[in-house]
């Protein structure tokens, strides 16, 4: 019996942990992309203050920027600040390869880091900063969107895993 | 070395000719489908001629893009003001000249459409070339104000900058006023030249603002400053002298009579400005065989001291 109720308690929690797990997800997609617009927002200001090079820009945004960002940028400047003959966006792609696992980010979202890659290297300034524009309009409309969904959803998601947990409990025992 | 800076394919096609070339290289020419032409410093049997060496390879549009996404450390934004003139200098102080279809906003230059063309100039550090000038210059502690006076491409800023090192390092305090970069080679403000101990360098600064800012900044000894020549430049100049401090400075031109067409340099000529003139000595021949102004290692050249009280 006390067995039977320890194994019952387990699969609820599991079952919990999952729903919460969830409902974690969908929010912190939208932390990764707000971090990727503040790295965006600092190199928008070392272009039209400081006109500090892109490679030096992206290590000095990888010091500050936190979650992938912050790693993606280091990488990226150091290895723009070696490369031997490649364009920046050829650099970006492989940096992109290396982090793409670690992150939240959706297939979609991976479209507009990407794009926003071909634009780095070759563009005047007024350009450079339609650029980012360009990728933040996108970030804050998404993010705007995943955030109301995600505070929609959590609630669902959690009482789903423990509702789930419990039948699984009774259908179980 | 300079191949860093290059795109691949260029790049790939110099390094193919070999360590010994790139040594001597100190003018890589490259023009859209047209073939790739070197200046080479000739080395052997002390001859005084530059040798051109045309190659097989031609760039293409691609190649020239890549090459200016590279120059420009893929930053073309951080060198708009620098492209508009006409060039970006490298770390290390090689100056990239650019030659395309201009974008003309109110009658300047904004930008470039496409860029046809690059002159990638290979800056050599001389130490030791000023031996020679330095006693007539700098003796008993005294700096005589000085101007250079030679041809593009003669060694005027080499000469200039072995100047500044040797009496920074004898122990006056330079300010180095390096517009285009190309005297110090700065690179994110830390000089890649050696230009001395007691050097400060006013990098990509404007002449004439950078002259009396380090006035009123940095109390030098010795101003110096490359290619002296407009009205702006004339005013500055006056206004280090009447702060007693001495100029180092350069100007475009074969000899005396060239600066004195010069508005703006001719005043100050007037006025005394300046007590020593370096200009190329008829011994290289600049007068007599037009452009043939010798051998690039600068010690050679035989510079002349001109007096000018």
């Amino acid at each position: 019996m006390l067995m039977r109720l320890a194994g019952a308690a387990a699969v609820v929690c599991g079952a919990a942990a999952l729903g919460f797990y969830y409902a974690a997800q969908e929010a912190q997609r939208a932390l990764d992309l707000l971090e990727f617009k503040k790295a965006l927002m600092v190199l928008s200001s070392e272009i039209e203050y400081m006109r500090t090079p892109l490679p030096v820009a992206a290590v000095n945004i990888g010091k500050r920027a936190e979650r992938w960002v912050g790693p993606m940028f280091t990488r990226f400047g150091e290895l723009l600040a070696l490369s031997e003959g490649e364009t920046a966006y050829q650099v970006w792609m492989k940096v992109i390869t290396e982090v793409k696992d670690g992150t939240h980010l959706a297939q979609e979202d991976w479209k507009v880091v990407e794009g926003f890659g071909k634009t780095l290297g070759y563009l005047d300034r007024q350009m450079q900063q339609n650029a980012i524009r360009y990728a933040v309009d996108y970030i804050d409309e998404k993010a705007a969107g995943l955030q109301q969904q995600a505070d929609k959803n959590r609630k669902m998601y959690r009482s789903l895993g423990i509702i789930g947990g419990l039948l699984l409990a009774v259908v179980l025992w | 070395m300079i191949t860093h800076f290059l795109g691949m394919e260029v790049a790939r096609q110099l390094n193919a000719l070999g360590a010994d070339v790139l040594a001597v290289v100190t003018e890589i020419r490259l023009r859209t489908d047209k073939p790739m032409i070197l200046s080479l410093k000739q080395m052997n049997s002390g001859g005084s001629r530059r040798n051109t060496m045309t190659s097989d390879y031609r760039p293409s549009v691609n190649d020239i893009t890549e090459t200016i996404e590279r120059v420009s450390r893929h930053s073309y934004y951080a060198f708009e003001s620098e492209l508009a003139q006409g060039y970006i200098t490298l770390p290390g102080g090689h100056r990239v000249g650019v030659a395309g279809q201009a974008v003309v906003e109110g009658g300047i230059v904004k930008a470039w459409r496409h860029i046809g063309s690059l002159t990638i100039r290979v800056a050599h550090s001389v130490r030791g070339c000023a031996n020679e000038v330095l006693p007539i210059i700098y003796a008993d502690k005294c700096f005589h104000n000085t101007m250079i006076i030679s041809p593009p491409g003669f060694g005027k800023t080499t000469l200039l900058r072995d100047i500044v090192r040797q009496i920074s390092d004898g122990g006056l305090t330079v300010g180095l006023v390096d517009e285009r970069s190309e005297v110090a080679g700065c690179y994110q403000g830390i000089p890649q030249n050696d230009v001395g101990i007691r050097t400060d360098v006013l990098d990509a600064c404007p002449k004439a603002e950078g002259m009396v800012m380090l006035l009123r900044a940095m109390a030098p000894n010795v101003v110096a400053v490359d290619e002296l020549g407009g009205e702006k430049d004339a005013s500055a100049v006056e206004q280090v002298l009447n702060a007693g401090v001495k100029l180092l400075c350069t100007a475009h031109g074969y000899g005396l009579e060239d600066v004195r067409g010069n508005p703006a340099l001719a005043r100050l000529m007037e006025r005394g400005a300046f007590e020593r003139f370096i200009v190329p000595g008829t011994a290289c021949g600049v007068r007599n065989s037009g452009f043939d102004v010798g051998d690039s290692e600068c010690g050679k050249k035989r510079w002349r001291v001109v007096d000018g009280c």
